[in-house]
């Protein structure tokens, strides 16, 4: 890595290798100067620069990513939107954690429908060409409170900063997460950490097994995220039991800053737009039908 | 604004040479244009410019007016006459010198400028009912001939080393005179003609855009075959060799915030979000898919790729394509629909043709491709098939009633008269909402959304925060946008100067 600073006319260059040792000294050389400094000087270093891909299988990967702005403003919520190569659309992604301290994000990346090449092109030490970011809304948490996360395929990923954040604040978590999905099995351990109850069932069961949980000790509030028509069954389940409900939705976006209109959602007869008034929506009020078949048309 | 350059001993030899009379009876030059049959299969750019001999020629209809009408025309104020002269005398560099001091795109206005209505409308010839002098043309050709030839020499072949020349000049452009930098948000056409200003009043400038490629609208939103990109990229590098920092990737307002910029140096902040949130018709079906906003559409196309990471997720090249809209944006939409082999492809318009607000250019073009034109027609309804993909679209049929406070006639419903059209692919393009900034405190903002400023200075309610462009005056063109930087890169710079007459060293 490379930091170019000018101070007092005299151009100092200092380079920095990327092996550990010399980041850390790199780190504890930063916190020397005051904050006013770094975000000056971070303007001219050169970042998104993939530090370390860690493979959970042959399909997913989290991916830590250096740029110490979006790591310093990342509440859970947050998105990130790349472009892997310069001849791709930009592609959202939940941060997933970061470190202010060391000025990292981290990504999963799942080898999904349209992302079959990107765990062989990507390779630490090299630059993702763009990463915008911290983009959306950070999700808003009572703390004390008790919750109930959702989450089902590749939906409980953006799950995890929440869970990570309800713990922060003193939340009473628990968990249903879908059983076959391999990125459950492989971010467990740290949801397993933060949550006082984890069920983890097979897909059929999935609904009712919340339900009972949500039967037997009522929660302040649900958070959900996974395939639209799961959303949209508990969401209906949720409403009748009055538990206010949240989703978390993952969407296609071309720009993410409001221009395309991709990622529209209908929420309480409002037209809105996940990139810029989500991802976060109140449950009971979106239209699942419309966002459904939407969905099922791009991919 | 007056004519200043007119009394010149040269430009009195040039008028000398021809009478006006004689001036006049030259006929206006056409355009060369790529053939249609071979247009429609690419995206090549469709004027190809005028040739030198044409130019040269285009260039002797200018009378050199004592009261030319042309620079009131401009909202930049360009000095029209005084570069098309040098044209005539063959003088090319001085020509780019004499618009460099007013605009810093003239590749860009000298193509998307709608001179029809602007500069052309005032010149002389029209009083006498006769067809402008090809303002735009030749504004293109001077910064054509610039990027192309680059070592510009005399026609009369004696080599004038003018580039080595400016390149020296362009080195001491690139020292900051006063320790002062300044943002500017945005890098479209506002943001550009800001920066590029500030930068030659000796100001660091950084210009800071949200997406991966600078050049904002004149990238995204304007296709390949009205204004290459190579064209854009090399206004740029223009700017970037002058001095100013170009930062893209970054949102205003998330990844820095207002203050944030404050607190890293910025002494003054020029904000040029533009007018980019699609408005919607909100008609039942829209959000079918298949119906989707022009700026989706464009963006996918003008950024060359319509997939995500191997698939194609939304099949652009639909058979029946209708774009809903009269703007240029619904024209540049619909060409684009013609390239990609549509078998029909129509413009769906409430209003009569003369009510149309794109440039007449665009439309001819359009319709010389091949595109169906469906006037006074309203769509009221988008109508999915079983699967939930869009299949038609039943419109209703209008007539022109009395004329509204725009002027323009207002389209009444005919009653009864609903048809349905069979359609793939429906591109939305009936307005822009402004892009208003995120969490910035202590600046007005209008009912609207755009930031409320002086109309002089440029400046909106809260100290060293500027605004122009399409934040300010909602949708409009390239130039206004353009004239708004200069006016605030004017005042900012007069502030900032009398703030520094205001030290006591």
């Amino acid at each position: 890595m490379r930091l170019l600073k000018e101070s007092k006319g005299a151009k100092i260059l200092i380079n920095i290798s990327l092996e550990e040792n010399n980041f850390k000294h790199f780190m504890g050389f930063r916190k020397k100067f005051k904050r006013l400094l770094w975000i000056e000087t971070n303007l001219n270093i050169e970042m998104n620069e993939i530090l370390s891909i860690l493979k959970y299988s042959e399909k997913t990967a989290r991916i830590r990513i250096l740029n110490p702005v979006i790591a310093s403003k990342f509440e859970a919520g947050h998105f990130v939107i790349i472009k892997f190569s310069q001849n791709d659309l930009r592609i959202p992604f939940s941060i997933i954690a970061s470190d202010k301290e060391e000025g990292w994000i981290d990504i999963i990346i799942h080898r999904a429908d349209g992302l079959e090449d990107i765990l062989e092109i990507l390779k630490p030490g090299e630059n993702v060409p763009d990463l915008l970011g911290p983009l959306g809304n950070p999700a808003v948490i009572e703390p004390g409170s008790s919750l109930l996360f959702f989450g089902d395929g590749a939906g409980v990923v953006p799950l995890l900063p929440l869970i990570h954040k309800a713990k922060l604040l003193g939340c009473k978590i628990k968990a249903v997460l879908s059983e076959h999905s391999s990125r459950t099995q492989c971010l467990r351990p740290e949801i397993d950490n933060d949550c006082e109850t984890v069920v983890t069932v097979s897909d059929e069961k999935l609904l009712e097994s919340a339900l009972n949980l949500l039967v037997n000790e009522p929660v302040d509030k649900v958070i959900m995220s996974g395939p639209t028509m799961m959303m949209k069954r508990l969401s209906v389940e949720t409403k009748k039991r009055e538990i206010p409900a949240e989703c978390l939705l993952n969407m296609l976006m071309i720009d993410g800053i409001g221009l395309c209109g991709v990622c529209r959602v209908i929420v309480g007869g409002q037209r809105k737009q996940t990139c810029t008034d989500g991802p976060i929506f109140n449950a009971h009020e979106v239209d699942f039908d419309q966002l459904f078949n939407r969905q099922r048309n791009y991919v | 604004m007056s004519n200043k350059g007119r009394d010149l001993t040269w430009r009195k030899d040039l008028r000398s040479k021809l009478s006006a009379k004689e001036r006049v009876l030259i006929p206006r030059v056409i355009m060369p244009e790529l053939p249609v049959s071979y247009r429609i299969h690419n995206n090549q750019e469709v004027n190809s410019g005028l040739s030198l001999q044409q130019a040269i020629l285009e260039a002797t209809r200018c009378l050199d007016c004592a009261d030319p009408g042309c620079i009131k025309g401009c909202p930049v104020h360009n000095d029209i006459p005084g570069f098309i002269k040098n044209i005539e005398r063959r003088e090319y560099t001085e020509a780019i010198k004499v618009l460099n001091k007013t605009t810093v795109l003239p590749a860009v206005c000298g193509r998307v400028c709608p001179q029809e209505n602007q500069c052309e409308a005032t010149c002389t010839y029209r009083k006498m009912n006769k067809d402008a002098v090809a303002i735009g043309a030749l504004e293109r050709f001077v910064a054509d001939f610039e990027r192309e030839v680059g070592n510009i020499k005399k026609d009369t072949g004696e080599h004038a080393n003018t580039t080595l020349d400016d390149e020296e000049n362009n080195e001491a452009h690139t020292k900051s005179f006063f320790p002062i930098k300044v943002a500017v948000i945005g890098s479209g056409p506002s943001g550009l003609s800001f920066a590029g200003d500030m930068r030659q009043r000796g100001y660091g400038v950084t210009v800071f855009e949200a997406l991966s490629e600078i050049g904002g609208v004149l990238k995204y939103g304007i296709p390949e075959f009205c204004l290459p990109n190579y064209v854009v990229d090399n206004e740029i590098k223009k700017l970037k060799k002058s001095g100013v920092e170009f930062k893209k990737d970054i949102l205003i307002g998330k990844t820095y915030t207002y203050e944030e910029l404050f607190s890293m140096g910025y002494k003054g902040i020029y904000i040029a979000t533009g007018a980019g949130k699609p408005r919607f018709m909100g008609i039942p079906g829209e959000n079918l898919p298949g119906v989707m906003t022009a700026n989706e559409y464009l963006i996918r196309l003008n950024y060359g790729v319509s997939k995500v990471f191997g698939v194609n997720s939304v099949n652009l090249k639909a058979k029946n394509i209708a774009v809903i809209g009269g703007g240029n944006t619904a024209i540049d939409a619909v060409r684009f629909a013609v390239r990609q082999g549509a078998e029909r492809a129509m413009i769906i318009y409430r209003r009569g043709r003369e009510e149309m607000p794109a440039r007449s250019e665009e439309i001819r073009h359009a319709e010389e491709e091949g595109v169906e034109f469906l006037m006074l027609t309203n769509p009221i309804e988008f109508l999915g098939d079983s699967e939930g993909k869009l299949r038609a679209m039943k419109v209703q049929k209008m007539a022109l009633g009395s004329p509204d406070e725009s002027g323009r006639c207002r389209p009444v419903p005919i009653d009864g008269a609903i048809e349905e059209i069979e359609v793939d692919l429906v591109i939305e393009s009936v307005g822009y909402l402004p892009n208003t900034p995120i969490s910035l405190s202590g600046v007005n903002v209008s009912g609207k959304g755009e930031i409320v400023v002086d109309e002089n200075s440029m400046k909106s309610s809260a100290s060293a925060i500027y605004a122009g462009g399409d934040i300010v005056r909602g949708p409009a063109t390239v130039i206004l946008a353009m004239g708004d930087g200069r006016r605030a890169a004017a005042s900012m710079a007069n502030a900032f100067e009398e703030a520094m007459r205001g030290i006591k060293l």
